[in-house]
């Protein structure tokens, strides 16, 4: 087991690597001078000179990126002229939020997944089946954005059942403040999830054992919770991990829309205020973001089944 | 087994699926994307008034017979502008797919067919532009190089390839030591034949299938950023763009932001529904 974490821990090192090098190339994609773009046109020559030393843009390419990871080094990601603050802290003062309404959106798909994918399993090839999948395909296109104003529209200004806008005052304010947000990243992921757990649940039932558990006379309700949905489940997490930035993009989305104070919408702004250092930060941020939920989905895998802890 | 070598290829799935029985989810689908299609490449023959023509007295006007789907708040058509706006949406989905999808093939073909260093190079590649979420990245090169349609395809282009690479190259490892291959290697055809002709047509189909579901991705990608005002630029009709533009009226205009929305959702609705019977289609040929 350790040995297979070590293993997972070295794989890693080369795409980190990499995913610096892409968010370092990231301000150089600026066309003209980053440092006169992200300072604006009227900014003065010395100032200009500081963010080019800052940047390291007087130096050859290899050196900027060796400069850059000098700076990373010490936490030192630039900072943000529209807030006043550096990229270090404005981003991870908002990471909680983010996590609180992915991890509740996630949760949130798996009680809409879980039922409709089990029904759609069992009942296969009927118009059970048919009418979950069709239902599903139809979901896959909806933008996420408009999916939240429109069940804004309908759940809190038509109905008042929620809190509409921002995050809360914390603890079960925060929780119904974002009820919304999550069922609507929730749907957004829903297709992804209930098409990849009904085939996994199918791929359960063809296998021995069920027939077996038939035969020997299992009550299906039983067979159905400890043996269907325990074996179904473990695939279906890594199908989870696989699509994590599918999932962080539709945060990120919705996070805007409601405007709820996280990493998703520092995201926006900072592109539509042209903050370069803060985009640049975010980005590289969630791409290890999903590195890292990709390494826990694959732990979390060879936990639950023993087989693969033993390769 | 000849009958399935060539059934793998575009041509035999096309002659499989025009002849599988109760296909109808794949005959709806294509019904639903030529007429799509249609209705936006004809706009300027079917809609009944100029995307642009500001009506002020008539602005937000619900759904009647004279505007099917009412006005917006410049007093603007809105079915009009749906239609319209399905050019660029639909131009977006189909260049979001073709130049990804011709990069991924070409460098996945060379990745799969040569494997050795230049295939564990690709896998690096991919490994890295994989772990950014895909939205995130296309967002943040935009931000970077500025809004517009043709920065975004630039975005698209620079981050969608890999997915296409990564399936090309696993087909191509898997069938560049097949028989006929090796055949054509003792022939002493050339490398680029042997990839363009004849290891081409037999690792295209499932990076084509994919392409369905990168069509919808790509649109919602489009229209998200467009939602921002990181895309296409008002005064032209785009999806996203109307959805944005009309958000502040939802609760007395709720129609100027529903219509784009449903639009998008059957346009989608109908790629993938192609996409879906596509794949099973492949499915069966290969099982």
């Amino acid at each position: 087991m350790i040995r297979y974490i070590a293993g997972r821990l070295l794989l890693i090192l080369p795409v980190l690597f990499g995913v610096s090098i892409v968010a370092f190339m990231l301000i150089r994609l600026i066309p003209g001078n980053p440092a006169v773009a992200i300072l604006g046109e009227r900014a003065t020559p010395e100032l200009i000179a500081r963010v080019e030393n800052q940047l390291g843009l007087n130096l050859p390419f290899w050196q900027q990126y060796l400069h850059f990871l000098g700076n990373a080094r010490h936490g030192d990601f630039g900072a943000s002229f529209y807030y006043g603050q550096d990229a270090w802290t404005l981003t991870f003062e908002r990471i909680p939020i983010t996590l609180t309404l992915i991890a509740y959106a996630a949760t949130i798909g798996l009680v809409i997944a879980v039922p409709f994918a089990t029904l759609a399993a069992v009942r296969r090839e009927t118009v059970v089946d048919h009418a979950i999948r069709l239902a599903f395909t139809a979901t896959i296109g909806i933008p996420s954005f408009w999916l939240g104003i429109v069940l804004a529209l309908l759940l809190s200004v038509k109905v008042r059942l929620f809190a509409l806008g921002g995050a809360g005052a914390g603890g079960f304010d925060t929780l119904w403040h974002l009820t919304l947000p999550a069922l609507t990243i929730a749907l957004h992921i829903s297709p992804i999830l209930v098409r990849a757990l009904r085939s996994s649940l199918i791929e359960v039932m063809d296998s021995d054992y069920v027939t077996t558990g038939l035969a020997m006379g299992l009550r299906p309700v039983t067979l159905l919770v400890s043996y269907l949905l325990r074996n179904g489940l473990t695939p279906f997490i890594s199908v989870l991990g696989l699509n994590v930035g599918w999932l962080i993009g539709g945060t990120i989305i919705i996070e805007q829309v409601f405007g709820i104070p996280g990493v998703g919408s520092l995201l926006i702004t900072s592109i539509l205020t042209r903050d370069y250092s803060i985009v640049q930060f975010v980005t590289l941020v969630l791409a290890f973001l999903v590195i890292l939920v990709n390494l826990l989905t694959d732990l979390a895998y060879a936990v639950l089944d023993p087989r693969v802890s033993f390769q | 087994m000849m009958n399935a070598v060539a059934a793998a290829t575009p041509a035999g799935i096309v002659r499989r699926g025009l002849r599988a029985p109760g296909r109808w989810s794949l005959r709806v689908g294509l019904a639903g994307i030529f007429a799509v299609g249609a209705l936006a490449s004809f706009a300027p023959l079917v809609a009944p008034y100029d995307p642009t023509a500001l009506g002020l007295s008539a602005a937000l006007t619900p759904p009647n017979g004279a505007h099917w789907f009412g006005t917006d708040q410049l007093g603007r058509d809105i079915f009009t502008r749906v239609l319209y706006a399905g050019r660029i949406d639909l131009q977006i989905g189909t260049i979001g797919v073709i130049i990804p999808l011709i990069m991924g093939v070409v460098v996945g073909l060379f990745a799969g067919y040569y494997a050795g260093w230049p295939d564990a190079l690709l896998g690096r590649v991919i490994d890295v532009v994989t772990a950014f979420p895909f939205l995130v990245l296309v967002l943040a090169i935009v931000a970077m190089l500025g809004p517009g349609l043709r920065n975004f395809y630039i975005a698209i282009s620079l981050v969608s390839w890999v997915a296409y690479a990564r399936i090309v190259r696993g087909e191509s490892l898997s069938v560049r030591g097949r028989g006929y291959i090796l055949a054509a290697k003792s022939l002493g055809y050339s490398d680029a034949r042997i990839m363009f002709r004849h290891l081409l047509p037999n690792v295209i189909v499932p990076a084509l299938v994919f392409g369905m579901s990168d069509f919808v991705l790509d649109i919602l990608a489009g229209a998200s950023l467009g939602f921002f005002g990181l895309g296409v630029q008002p005064p032209t009709a785009e999806w996203g763009v109307m959805i944005a533009e009309g958000r502040n009226f939802i609760i007395t205009a709720p129609w100027v932001v529903i219509f784009p929305g449903v639009a998008i959702i059957v346009t989608s609705f109908f790629v993938s529904l192609v996409g879906d019977s596509v794949s099973d289609i492949v499915r069966r040929v290969r099982a």
